[in-house]
C-alpha cells in the first residue's frame, strides 16, 4: 500500500522554530504501521521541519513549489498516480491552523475521510479498517473505502525520532504550475494574548451536605444514593462485572 | 381643623398588602391581575418569535438527553450572534433531545438522528438548514462537532472560523500561527466554540418549537462506523477518567479500596503521601505534581485536601469526601462530606453493593 503524509510548514508553539507538529508525527506513525512505501508531501519551500519529519521514518519528502491554492496543487499532484492512503495531522501548526485542508482535499478529490484515527488495521476487498479515538478513552471501529484520507488523533502512538534518518532523508523540490490564488483572509492579526476561560460554570460546589459521625451502614447508604443521583453508577454496572 | 379627611396610613398599607407569602408585599398599583396571577403557580414567561429578521443555527450534541455545559455555551454563542432580531434554530443530535434546549435559548428545534454517519452528516445538516438559510452556524469544537463543522464548510464552501476564543456580534477572535498570533475578524458563516469560552444564554426562556427533520435519502456509504466501545475504568488515563476514586493517608485497607473501585467502576487515584509510601503507583497521584483531573465526580477516602492536592481537582464538578476531620479543607470543597473513618465506610459500602447485586 502506498501512503502519503501531508506535512505542514509547522513551527514550535513556544520557540517559533520549525518543528513537526504532534499530529503529523502521529500520522507518520500510522502510515508506517499500514506498511508499504511512505512519502511526505509539502506545499511550499522545504524547511528544517520536513527534514525532521524524515527522522520519524519518511524515506522521501516532496516539496511542491508553486504559487496559489495549496488544495488545488495537492489535488493535481495526488490525482496523477493516486496513492492508496493520504494521512494528515489533526491541524497544521503555524499557518491558519483551521484543520480544513484534509476536508477540502477530500471534497476536491471525492475521497472519503475519517478524523481522529488511532490505529490502522487490515485491508479487505478495498476496505480499510481503522480505530477511532473518542473522549474518555472510548474507541470506535470503522471501515473506509480506499483510496481515502485519514486525520490522525493527536494521541496516536508516535514513532521514535532517529537523527540518522533525518540526515539521510531525500528532500526533493518539485516545480508545479501555479494554482488560482486563495482569497485574502480579512481581519486584524496581532500577537496572541491568553484570555481567561469562563469561571464558575464548573466551579467548586462548596458548602455541601456534611454528615457527622454516622453509622457506617448509614454512611454507605447516603454515599451510594448521592452517587446514583449524580448518575455515576448507571453505565458502570456492566464494567464492574467483567472487571 | 381643616375640612380635609384624615389619612389612615395603616389601612392604606393593609389594602396594598398581598395575602399569603412569608414576607409582606405591597402592590401600590392596584389589585387588578395580581390575585388571578397569585392563584396558581405562574408559568415561566416564554419568548416566542414568529418571523425573525434572520436565523442563526446552533448544532448541539446531547449525550445525556439534554444539552450539557458545552451545548448550552454553543446555544449562548448563537444567541449572541442572533441579537434581538434574529432567531436561533438548534439542530440537536440525540434521541430524546427536546429538553432544555428552549431554556438554552433556542427558538426552533430540529432533532437529527444520532445514527447518521459522519459522511452523510453534512448533507443532512444542509437539508435541515435549507428552510432557515442561517447567517451563521455555531458548533462545539468537540471531536464530533469539529469534524461536522469542517465537513459542512468543505461541502458548502462556507467560510469557517475554528476554535474562537472571544465572540460578540461584530467580531470573532481566534488563535492562528501555532497559538502565537491571533486574528480578529467579522464572524464567519461557520464557527466552532471550545469549552468555557462563550457564556451560556441567561435570558428569558425561548420557545424551542419542534420542527420536522428533513427526509434525506441515504446514499451509498464509503464509511461504515461501528458501535462505540467504552473504556475500562481501570485502564483509563487518570486525566481523561470521568469518575475517580482516590485514597489518602486515612486509607490503610487497600484490599477494600481496590474492590470498591472495581464495583463502582471508578479509576483509582491517590494523594502524594500514599504514592510516596509506595502503596499506589506514581501515575495515580492527583494534584499539582501529579495529574490534574477532568473528572465529573471525585470520591476521596481519607484525604484532607492539601492545597497542592486540591489544585488537581480544578475542573471536577462533584466532590464526595469521607474523612475523620470535620475541619479538613476537602470538606469545604465537597458536595457531600461524611465525617467517618474510611476503614469502616468502605466495607459497609461494599456490603451494600454486594447485597444489591
Amino acid at each position: 500500500m502506498r501512503g502519503v503524509v501531508l506535512l505542514s510548514g509547522g513551527i514550535d508553539p513556544v520557540s517559533g522554530r520549525p518543528a513537526v507538529p504532534r499530529g503529523e508525527v502521529a500520522a507518520i506513525g500510522l502510515a508506517l504501521s499500514a506498511g508499504g512505501a511512505v512519502g511526505g508531501l509539502h506545499v511550499g519551500e522545504g524547511s528544517v521541519a520536513q527534514r525532521q519529519a524524515g527522522g520519524y521514518g519518511l524515506e522521501r519528502v516532496d516539496c511542491l513549489r508553486g504559487g496559489g491554492d495549496a488544495v488545488a496543487i495537492l489535488a493535481a499532484h495526488l490525482s496523477a498516480p493516486p496513492p492508496d492512503l493520504v494521512l494528515a495531522g489533526s491541524r497544521a501548526c503555524g499557518g491558519e491552523d483551521s484543520g480544513m485542508l484534509p476536508y477540502l482535499l477530500a471534497e476536491r478529490l471525492g475521497w472519503p475521510l475519517l478524523a481522529g484515527v488511532m490505529a490502522i488495521g487490515a485491508v479487505a476487498d478495498g476496505w480499510l479498517s481503522v480505530t477511532i479515538g473518542l473522549p474518555l478513552g472510548a474507541r470506535q471501529e470503522a471501515r473506509i473505502r480506499l483510496p481515502c484520507i485519514l486525520c490522525a488523533h493527536d494521541a496516536a502512538p508516535a514513532p521514535p525520532f532517529v537523527f540518522d534518518r533525518a540526515r539521510r532523508v531525500v528532500v526533493r523540490t518539485v516545480d508545479v504550475s501555479d494554482a488560482p490564488p486563495v482569497p485574502v483572509v480579512e481581519g486584524v492579526e496581532r500577537p496572541y494574548r491568553a484570555r481567561p476561560r469562563l469561571i464558575g460554570s464548573a466551579g467548586p460546589g462548596g458548602g455541601g451536605t456534611v454528615l457527622e459521625n454516622p453509622e457506617p451502614a448509614e454512611a454507605a447508604r447516603v454515599l451510594l444514593a448521592h452517587l446514583r443521583a449524580l448518575g455515576m453508577l448507571g453505565s458502570s454496572e456492566g464494567a464492574s462485572i467483567d472487571a | 381643623m381643616t375640612g380635609r379627611p384624615r389619612r389612615d396610613p395603616r389601612a392604606e398599607r393593609a389594602r396594598c398588602l398581598v395575602p399569603g407569602g412569608v414576607r409582606p408585599r405591597l402592590v401600590r398599583a392596584g389589585w387588578d391581575g395580581v390575585l388571578t396571577a397569585e392563584a396558581g403557580p405562574r408559568p415561566p414567561a416564554v419568548v416566542c418569535i414568529e418571523e425573525p429578521a434572520f436565523w442563526v443555527a446552533a448544532i448541539v450534541e446531547t449525550p445525556e438527553g439534554r444539552p450539557d455545559r458545552w451545548g448550552r455555551q454553543v446555544l449562548g454563542a448563537a444567541r449572541v450572534l442572533a441579537g434581538a432580531e434574529g432567531g436561533v434554530v438548534a439542530l440537536v443530535t440525540g434521541v430524546e433531545a427536546g429538553h432544555g434546549v428552549g431554556e438554552g435559548g433556542a427558538d426552533r428545534v430540529v432533532v437529527l438522528d444520532i445514527a447518521i454517519g459522519p459522511e452523510a452528516m453534512p448533507g443532512v445538516m444542509l437539508a435541515a438548514l435549507a428552510p432557515f438559510a442561517p447567517r451563521h452556524v455555531v458548533m462545539a469544537e468537540t471531536p464530533a462537532g469539529g469534524d461536522w463543522a469542517r465537513r459542512l464548510a468543505a461541502r458548502s464552501g462556507w467560510s469557517i472560523q475554528a476554535g474562537i476564543e472571544m465572540l460578540n456580534a461584530r467580531q470573532a477572535l481566534r488563535p492562528v500561527g501555532a497559538m502565537r498570533r491571533e486574528r480578529a475578524a467579522a464572524p464567519a458563516r461557520v464557527l466552532t466554540v471550545p469549552i468555557d469560552r462563550v457564556a451560556p444564554y441567561g435570558g428569558m426562556r425561548r420557545e424551542g418549537r419542534g420542527c420536522v427533520p428533513p427526509d434525506v435519502p441515504v446514499l451509498e456509504a464509503r464509511v461504515q462506523v461501528g458501535p462505540v466501545v467504552l473504556a475500562q475504568a481501570a485502564e483509563m488515563p487518570l486525566a481523561e477518567a470521568p469518575f475517580v476514586m482516590a485514597a489518602g493517608q486515612g486509607v490503610r485497607d487497600f484490599d477494600s479500596f481496590h474492590a470498591l473501585s472495581r464495583f463502582l467502576g471508578a479509576t483509582e487515584g491517590a494523594s502524594r503521601v500514599v504514592c510516596d509510601a509506595g502503596l499506589m503507583p506514581r501515575g495515580a497521584q492527583v494534584g499539582a505534581s501529579g495529574t490534574v483531573l477532568d473528572a465529573r465526580c471525585y470520591l476521596a477516602f481519607g484525604i484532607a485536601g492539601a492545597p497542592q492536592h486540591l489544585q488537581g481537582l480544578g475542573k471536577v464538578e462533584h466532590v464526595v469526601a469521607v474523612n475523620t476531620d470535620l475541619h479538613a479543607a476537602i470538606v469545604a470543597r465537597a458536595g457531600l462530606a461524611i465525617i467517618a473513618d474510611a476503614q469502616a465506610v468502605m466495607p459497609a459500602l461494599l456490603d451494600l453493593l454486594r447485597e444489591e447485586g
